[in-house]
């Protein structure tokens, strides 16, 4: 029994911690307001989305509705 | 809807689902597997934004192999150009694309789609088994990303930053749509017939992705309701237990997950159908209208247009000087593949591939053409001709969304 209960509370454990490695680490340039970026926008959505559109979006680029709020969020 | 469905189903993160999948390392579905951590960088396709090589990673679905994640949440993974090479994606190897990040896990056991609206003369609920019962039709077909290539474009517009693979192309058996709208009848005034899925928002005020059809294409004998992928329970990331089959259209309007069909006398408003979603008016060569829908100055994407992949080669692929065979796919809007020609002097002249076995007018194509490279540098160019004249552009149509990109390929291959 009690190693049954072991071996279950293994499971609970090592399943999430498993999963949790395999998420996106997103690193972005640090800087003011970092926290604020990755709040607003991670909440609803990986950040990747930073870097795969950084090297080309301007500031009205940003700042346009994608249809997930993040822009009213903004205002 | 909502009230209904949320009983139907059991709301579970993408964080569970992956734990879910976690659970299967032993039965060869293993989310362990080595390349899941693998760079994506040699599999991206070239000219796609350079802020993707610095993140992006191999990655393992419970359930598929390895794509090229792009997202994590919502799930975008892209499928690499091997995965090409035949006319038939398995199901392991088709890409995920979702907009929103809250996808349960649905229960098929109490899954029901809900069929009404003021367009309808009655309202029901469908159960998976009922939709079963009914009479079965199968087609192969391509579900293609409205924004499969956006990556490409230039410049580069916002957006899922796409290369080649937000595609491919499966058999898929369900009921017709217009038999299911026939169990309850339409009013003559019915004008457009919505479409919503399990998948939610994370907040309220992000808008829910919902969809329509004119009633034209929705009562089309070609467009599903699809229990079956390639002759197996759809993959939960390809929308387990049913989804809406668009033969010819867009990705958009193909459904995962579908808990309502909605009737409507009105157009459907929201986010997703405009300003999302849309093209300008008279840019590209598209048959199919959504009339309802469109205004002065744009319209929703509809059909694709005419398009093909050389998947053999990479560009800047090493071969052998001599004979080489260049294969790969074409697809279109439903009209079906007439010709593929290749070029291999910049587009001067034009040459007859072979094309290969015909799944149907909404099916990808093979085509492979024997090419005579001498040492040094050749470059291949493809074009894809379908059933009503149409081709592949040389330059691109560019527009704010990157829809559409249909120009033609060149391969350079290095021949010693």
């Amino acid at each position: 029994m009690r190693r049954f209960v072991i071996a279950f509370l293994a499971t609970m454990f090592a399943v999430p911690a498993l999963a949790q490695s395999q998420l996106q680490q997103i690193k972005l340039k640090p800087g003011p307001g970092l926290d604020a970026v990755e709040r607003n926008c991670g909440t609803c959505h990986s950040l990747a989305y930073i870097p795969m559109n950084s090297p080309f979006l301007n500031a009205a680029g940003w700042n346009a509705d994608q249809g997930d709020g993040s822009a009213d969020r903004r205002r | 809807m909502g009230s209904f469905f949320s009983a139907a189903v059991s709301r579970r993160t993408l964080l569970r689902q992956a734990s879910a999948g976690a659970a299967l390392a032993g039965t060869g579905l293993s989310l362990t597997n080595p390349s899941w951590a693998q760079s994506a960088a040699t599999e991206l396709t070239p000219g796609v934004p350079s802020g993707i090589s610095s993140y992006a990673t191999m990655a393992t679905l419970p359930g598929k192999k390895p794509l090229i994640r792009l997202a994590d949440r919502g799930p975008n993974y892209e499928a690499p150009l091997e995965y090409f090479r035949t006319p038939i994606t398995p199901n392991d190897e088709f890409f995920v694309r979702y907009h929103l990040s809250n996808i349960p896990e649905v229960d098929a056991k109490t899954y029901k789609i809900a069929v009404g609206g003021e367009g309808a003369n009655g309202q029901t609920e469908i159960t998976l088994d009922a939709l079963k019962k009914m009479p079965a039709y199968e087609v192969v077909a391509v579900n293609q990303c409205s924004g499969n290539r956006r990556g490409l474009s230039q410049p580069h517009v916002a957006g899922v930053e796409w290369g080649f693979g937000a595609m491919g192309c499966a058999r898929w058996k369900g009921a017709r749509l217009k038999d299911v709208l026939a169990t309850i009848g339409l009013k003559p005034e019915a004008i457009e017939i919505a479409f919503n899925g399990a998948d939610g928002p994370v907040i309220d005020k992000t808008p829910d992705f919902i969809k329509s059809l004119p009633v034209w294409k929705a009562v089309d004998e070609s467009t599903l309701i699809a229990y079956e992928m390639n002759g197996a329970p759809l993959p939960h990331f390809n929308g387990f237990p049913a989804r809406l089959i668009v033969p010819g259209w867009t990705g958009t309007y193909w459904m995962k997950h579908l808990i309502s069909v909605t009737a409507l006398t009105k157009p459907q408003g929201g986010f997703w159908m405009n300003p999302a979603y849309r093209i300008p008016i008279g840019k590209f060569p598209v048959v199919a209208r959504f009339v309802s829908q469109e205004n002065a100055t744009s319209t929703p994407i509809t059909e694709m247009v005419v398009n093909s992949l050389i998947t053999s080669h990479r560009d800047g692929a090493s071969v052998k000087a001599g004979k080489v065979t260049v294969s790969g796919l074409a697809w279109d809007g439903g009209y079906g593949i007439r010709a593929v020609e290749v070029s291999t002097d910049d587009g001067k002249t034009w040459a007859q591939a072979k094309v290969g076995q015909d799944l149907g007018r909404f099916a990808f194509r093979p085509w492979s053409f024997d090419i005579s490279a001498k040492r040094g540098k050749v470059t291949v160019m493809a074009n894809a001709i379908n059933a009503i004249g149409q081709t592949q552009t040389a330059t691109l149509i560019f527009n704010p969304a990157g829809y559409h990109n249909n120009v033609m390929q060149r391969v350079t291959l290095n021949a010693d």
